[in-house]
């Protein structure tokens, strides 16, 4: 069986916080798969995971955060088997990593030019002269101007929009086959927003690089993404391409999401509907679909058994218990049965 | 730069003072009677009346306050009551000895401290981090006076290993009188390096510094450490004060003829000018310390740099801001975020005070 | 361990019988704590009750016949050079002691809350003035004003709480004033004001509760400092005079015999640093308690 190798491959990972106050499984078994140059969006709200699922790629989670299970693959390499040393050099090589809030993000003490060299010279030993103007070029590539004078600048110096160019500078700057991007945006002025994602997106094109874009925030994946995952409560519920995701949803969350998203092809009174609810505990979460206490077409099995992982069409698939009745037992058919009469009746 | 250590120098003389105005009021905050010392007891009034008349002792307050500041800044201190020796002489003579010790002091603690610190913060909540917090804690609680004659007696009387008297024996008599700052103040800095470095270390840049493939010492000293150092100098200046208090002690613990003891005996006995003289110098090396932890502390953070170094707006600083630079300056979100806590800390921390 | 109880405290769910009652649940889960009071309160006990234990007559008399006895059933803490009970002088030293370290605090606590929110309160140019003597003053080490005022105003007991009580009012005035300022820019002042509450009332009710915590952090680390200061104050003999007995000046005396007779200055200074420690303790789980955000 040969096999062609993939880039990314996940594996049924979960990760869990051991806490003082009990385990809290913030990733509760999520796979997929990235290629090269692939543009994957990981959607879900605030808690969901995705943040850490990142994590555990790049193996930066903190205590008390483990990898309690799965398998992460990164070139048909074991990511996590790696050691300290391979590890190392892996970080920004490989996959490098931007963050949420570019304000904090770079080192106060030191001006932008030591950070993006040292970012450099971490992984290839050249001399500084050189080092120096690889960092002015990668520094012209994400729009910055007046590169000479930046380099000599502190981070207290430079705008957010700005702090962010450096932060996607210093993650390209080994030239990395994955960036994985954390709610880039998120902390950034509207405006700003915009030209940070034009910017990935003629990034991406020119060096065509693999991208995981984790964000909350449908629009800016349907601006730049290839593929969907959409998490919700440590678990991947629906996982497409864009087109799948935007125009055939087949998770409840899923449509949840995108009913509450401001649309410009909406018809002219469309509403914004809200998901009921308030997300999951994860200290306690409820046994079944996590989903299962805010969705509005529940049935009885949802709230006891997980549902598997169904596929909806080519690379499209969703777990819930509406795309797959055939795996209920005949038990659980019959409550189905019975709830959608009881609807009917009603 | 260069002008802004020129200026910080300058201010210190208005700051002196106002700090030295302080004294002189506090410490005549009810009458004395010099000639009356002097003389003794027995002697007439009018040969008391006689001095008291010469040493302006009959005058204003705020007079007298302009002729002492007038003569001090002549290098006159006036002589002392007791011994009738010029006051700033010795003064000249006693300053060295009180400097080293504070120095030898400062310096052991940061060294015993500061890397202790740093590893319990790195090893959060292991055996060494608990062990060594837990006595950092003892220790800070233990009075210096108490260390000093704990170790007089022990390596010095029972052992012999050192001289117990005078500092006429080389290095060997100056081991015992360092160790108790070295103990007091390294328990201090164990504490705030913790503090500042568990701070820092949660930073977000620090995970920045991890993603580009930073080994994990480059993250914990090039980065964490880097930026807690800002606390940690403005921590130094704050406890500086506590530190000459130390070493007072410490003088009169193991007869070491410095400021201290110069003070001490002076306050006992109400030698005016010797009083005066030596709370004067101790503000005086306090100022100039404060000078440099500011300096430092510029010299650290690029953000002040830049406010100095682009001139003009710079913000007006009271005496106070001499002190440290407050809190209001670092509101950048990445800077160390230690106010509140360090502050606590340093209230109850390791400042023993003497 | 104690680190674990306080740490998961903060996720239960609050009880609505006020916050006392919560920060105390707090304290009582911090072993450390529970221990720095026991100790606290045993002091306070030894310290209040004193003269039905031992007659004050044997920490102060001379009684040459007994002098420099190693502790024995009789004199469990020994006698020194003058035959005087060093069980009887811990003891009393302790009320020296903790007066010393209390009364000064609460000296400074209550002028420095007098200052602090009456700048705050006048506002303007008043405000201002009061602010910049207060930096000046902080300025300062409070060694040399402590050391200047008992120049000025003499050695003794009540000098000493008073030199010390000066050091520590900016300290107290400083955060008042800062804490006095934030409730009094807030939205509801206007309303209380407008509802015909005088300003007086205003303070005691709004801003006094709301600084509470901050001010017992502070007090329990100005009590230690005090006690640490004046033990050595009265250890250089600028403090409490003889013949009351006070701790540190029980370790001066003990000086010149102790080659020989060791306990005179191991006992005493361990009663400094248990009581230093104690209060030490309790100030860190009383910081924590108050302001679980600190506690990360």
């Amino acid at each position: 069986m040969e096999e062609k190798k993939k880039l990314l491959e996940v594996k049924d990972l979960r990760v869990s916080f051991f806490t003082h106050a009990g385990e809290v499984k913030a990733v509760g078994g999520i796979s997929y798969e990235l290629d090269y140059g692939e543009v994957i969006g990981i959607v879900g709200e605030s808690g969901s995971g995705k943040s850490v699922e990142a994590y555990s790629i790049m193996g930066l989670l903190q205590d008390p955060g483990k990898v309690v299970g799965g398998s992460i693959t990164f070139e048909g390499r074991d990511v996590l088997a790696m050691s300290k040393k391979e590890k190392k050099q892996f970080r920004g090589t490989q996959v490098s990593m931007i963050f949420q809030n570019p304000m904090t993000c770079l080192n106060p003490v030191y001006t932008i030019g030591a950070q993006l060299m040292e970012a450099l010279r971490v992984h290839e030993k050249i001399p500084k002269a050189q080092a120096m103007e690889r960092v002015k070029e990668i520094l012209e590539l994400v729009g910055i101007t007046n590169v000479e004078r930046r380099v000599k600048q502190y981070p207290h110096e430079l705008s957010g929009g700005m702090r962010q160019r450096v932060m996607i500078a210093m993650g390209m700057i080994c030239k990395p086959k994955i960036l994985i991007a954390d709610e880039p945006t998120t902390a950034l002025d509207v405006t700003i927003q915009a030209q940070i994602l034009e910017l990935m997106k003629d990034i991406q094109k020119k060096t065509g690089m693999a991208i995981i874009f984790i964000t909350h925030n449908l629009g800016v994946v349907a601006e730049i993404c290839d593929k969907v995952a959409v998490m919700y409560a440590g678990h991947l519920v629906e996982k497409g391409t864009v087109d799948d995701i935007f125009y055939n949803p087949s998770h409840p969350y899923t449509r949840g999401l995108l009913k509450s998203m401001p649309r410009v092809d909406a018809k002219k009174y469309e509403r914004l509907i809200p998901i009921e609810g308030s997300p999951v505990d994860m200290l306690d979460p409820p046994p079944g679909c996590p989903f299962a206490p805010r969705c509005q077409s529940c049935m009885a099995v949802c709230t006891m058994r997980e549902p598997p992982e169904t596929t909806v069409g080519e690379g499209h698939c969703a777990s819930c218990w509406l795309l797959n009745q055939e795996e209920l037992t005949a038990e659980e058919t019959a409550s189905v049965k019975r709830e959608e009469a009881a609807e009917h009746a009603g | 730069m260069v002008k802004f250590v020129i200026k910080r120098l300058l201010m210190i003389i208005p700051t002196l003072l106002v700090v030295s105005l302080a004294v002189f009021l506090l410490c005549n905050i009810t009458p004395s009677d010099p000639g009356r010392i002097k003389l003794g007891v027995d002697a007439p009034q009018e040969a008391v009346d006689q001095i008291n008349h010469e040493l302006g002792y009959d005058r204003p307050l705020l007079v007298r306050y302009g002729m002492w500041v007038w003569d001090a800044l002549h290098g006159d201190f006036g002589t002392s009551y007791y011994t009738n020796r010029n006051v700033f002489t010795e003064l000249l003579a006693r300053f060295p000895y009180t400097l080293k010790l504070a120095l030898l002091g400062l310096i052991s603690a940061i060294i015993a401290g500061i890397p202790l610190g740093v590893l319990c913060a790195v090893k959060q909540y292991s055996i060494a981090d608990y062990t060594l917090s837990t006595l950092a804690m003892f220790l800070a609680a233990m009075p210096v006076f108490w260390i000093s004659l704990l170790l007089l007696l022990q390596f010095s009387m029972n052992l012999g290993w050192f001289p117990s008297n005078g500092v006429s024996d080389g290095w060997r008599s100056w081991v015992l009188p360092t160790i108790p700052l070295t103990v007091g103040y390294g328990a201090g800095y164990l504490r705030y390096t913790r503090t500042a470095m568990l701070d820092t270390i949660r930073q977000d840049y620090i995970r920045t510094a991890r993603a580009k493939g930073c080994g994990e010492q480059t993250v914990i000293w090039k980065h964490a450490f880097r930026n807690s150092l800002m606390t940690l100098v403005t921590i130094t200046g704050m406890s500086f004060a506590g530190l000459l208090g130390g070493a007072f002690v410490i003088e009169n613990v193991f007869s070491i003829n410095g400021l201290g003891m110069m003070g001490v005996t002076a306050i006992t006995r109400k030698d005016m000018p010797q009083i005066l003289a030596s709370l004067l110098a101790i503000g005086t090396m306090f100022l100039i310390v404060m000078v440099i932890i500011d300096v430092l502390y510029a010299v650290l953070n690029p953000r002040i740099r830049s406010m100095y170094s682009s001139g003009g707006k710079k913000r007006r600083k009271s005496a106070a801001a001499v002190v440290s630079v407050d809190p209001d300056t670092l509101a950048d979100p990445a800077m160390p975020d230690w106010s509140q806590e360090n502050l606590a800390l340093l209230r109850n921390g390791g400042v023993n005070h003497g | 361990m104690a680190e674990v109880a306080v740490k998961s405290a903060p996720k239960k769910k609050r009880r609505s019988n006020g916050q006392g009652a919560d920060i105390w649940r707090r304290l009582r889960q911090n072993k450390k704590a529970v221990g720095a009071m026991i100790v606290l309160a045993f002091l306070l006990f030894l310290v209040v009750f004193a003269n039905l234990l031992i007659p004050y007559g044997n920490a102060v008399d001379i009684n040459p016949p007994d002098r420099l006895q190693w502790p024995n059933a009789e004199h469990w803490f020994g006698t020194d050079h003058y035959g005087r009970d060093i069980f009887a002088r811990i003891i009393y030293g302790a009320r020296v002691t903790l007066l010393i370290g209390f009364g000064a605090t609460a000296i400074s606590a209550l002028i420095g809350t007098a200052i602090g929110t009456t700048s705050a309160y006048l506002g303007g140019k008043a405000d201002a003035v009061i602010t910049r003597i207060l930096d000046t003053w902080m300025a300062i080490p409070s060694l040399l004003v402590t050391l200047a005022l008992i120049a000025g105003i003499g050695r003794g007991l009540p000098q000493t709480i008073a030199a010390l009580a000066v050091g520590g009012i900016p300290g107290f005035s400083r955060i008042l004033r800062a804490a006095a300022l934030d409730v009094v820019n807030r939205d509801y002042m206007e309303a209380v004001r407008a509802l015909g509450a005088s300003r007086k009332r205003a303070v005691f009710k709004h801003v006094v509760p709301n600084v509470m915590s901050q001010v017992l952090i502070q007090a329990t680390s100005s009590v230690s400092g005090n006690i640490l200061l004046g033990a050595t104050l009265s250890f250089l003999g600028l403090g409490a005079q003889p013949p009351a007995p006070e701790w540190g000046y029980m370790l001066a005396e003990g000086i010149d015999n102790y080659q020989f007779y060791s306990y005179l200055v191991s006992i005493p200074g361990l009663a400094i640093a248990i009581t230093a420690l104690a209060i030490n303790i309790l100030g860190d789980a009383l910081r924590d308690a108050l302001d679980p955000r600190l506690k990360k």
